[in-house]
């Protein structure tokens, strides 16, 4: 049985919170990805950030490394 | 919004700017889509958007609908009767506390498309993201993520507070709406495609804002 996550699935304003988040969060990375900076600290923290969002909110993250 | 900067300056219905100038500081007629100025706010303020939704920058009219001959010498809007005169525009106030006294202030009106309208409802709005606002550069508080089409605060501003309230306007304003971001995506990205290929495009007519941010990243 899948969990049900009331906090992203069953609450429209959160869910589109982290949908606007997790967008920045990727404009963001790709920025970072293009200036080569993905090593530092703070990217690996963005990334981790994104990532669980992202999962959430169940996006396909294929062809994202090519950025 | 995506949200152009909205010049509303320029009111072509002068009969309606008259009878709201004389309403100064009393409270107003109520405010009713039945009511006779309806039209001519609605049809003046697509003329200041041109033809635009002014959150989501989706087209509403076309030009022939709003430009100056639609008025007569009194400023009143020529009324053609359906189907000439529908329109899937509706006048909004942006701060919907304001409508009940002062449902007639210009200021507070814009004309937006009407699924927009209906989800935007009552809810508080924050004049961060007023597009008429002096102060409102779309530039300096947004970003647009043209993989995904999805509006977010702009990535150098680093304090969470303005992200949270930039963010909360964009949901408010509609600006990531299902059936929006779909018509966005499915009008850009062929032009985003022409656009790194180094290939000419058709003159852009909806979506400035989003454009204009894909065309800055190329």
């Amino acid at each position: 049985m899948r969990v049900f996550d009331l906090g992203i699935e069953g609450n429209e304003t959160f869910r589109n919170r982290a949908l606007t988040k997790a967008a920045r969060l990727e404009t963001v990375l790709s920025k970072l990805r293009a200036e080569n900076k993905m090593d530092t600290f703070e990217a690996q923290k963005i990334w981790a950030d994104y990532l669980k969002l992202a999962t959430k909110l169940a996006w396909r993250l294929d062809g994202y490394e090519e950025d | 919004m995506g949200m152009r900067k909205i010049d509303k300056t320029q009111i072509l219905a002068t009969e309606y700017q008259l009878w709201y100038q004389q309403l100064k500081g009393q409270k107003h007629p109520k405010y009713s889509s039945s009511h006779k100025y309806y039209k001519d706010v609605l049809i003046s303020l697509l003329y200041c958007q041109q033809g635009l939704c002014a959150y989501t920058e989706i087209l509403i009219a076309e030009e022939e609908r709003y430009r100056l001959e639609n008025f007569d010498k009194e400023g009143r809007y020529i009324d053609r009767g359906k189907p000439e005169s529908s329109f899937s525009a509706q006048l909004d106030h942006f701060n919907s506390h304001l409508k009940e006294k002062y449902g007639w202030y210009w200021d507070n009106f814009f004309a937006i498309s009407d699924k927009i309208n209906i989800e935007k409802g009552t809810q508080t709005v924050d004049d961060i993201l007023k597009p008429d606002s002096p102060e409102y550069d779309p530039h300096k508080l947004l970003g647009y993520n043209e993989k995904r089409h999805i509006f977010h605060a702009h990535p150098d501003i680093e304090d969470e507070s303005l992200q949270l309230r930039i963010e909360n306007m964009i949901f408010v304003l509609g600006l990531n709406q299902g059936t929006i971001k779909d018509n966005r995506r499915a009008y850009l990205e062929p032009k985003k495609k022409s656009l790194a290929l180094g290939k000419e495009i058709e003159p852009v007519y909806q979506f400035f804002t989003a454009f204009e941010m894909i065309e800055e990243k190329l």
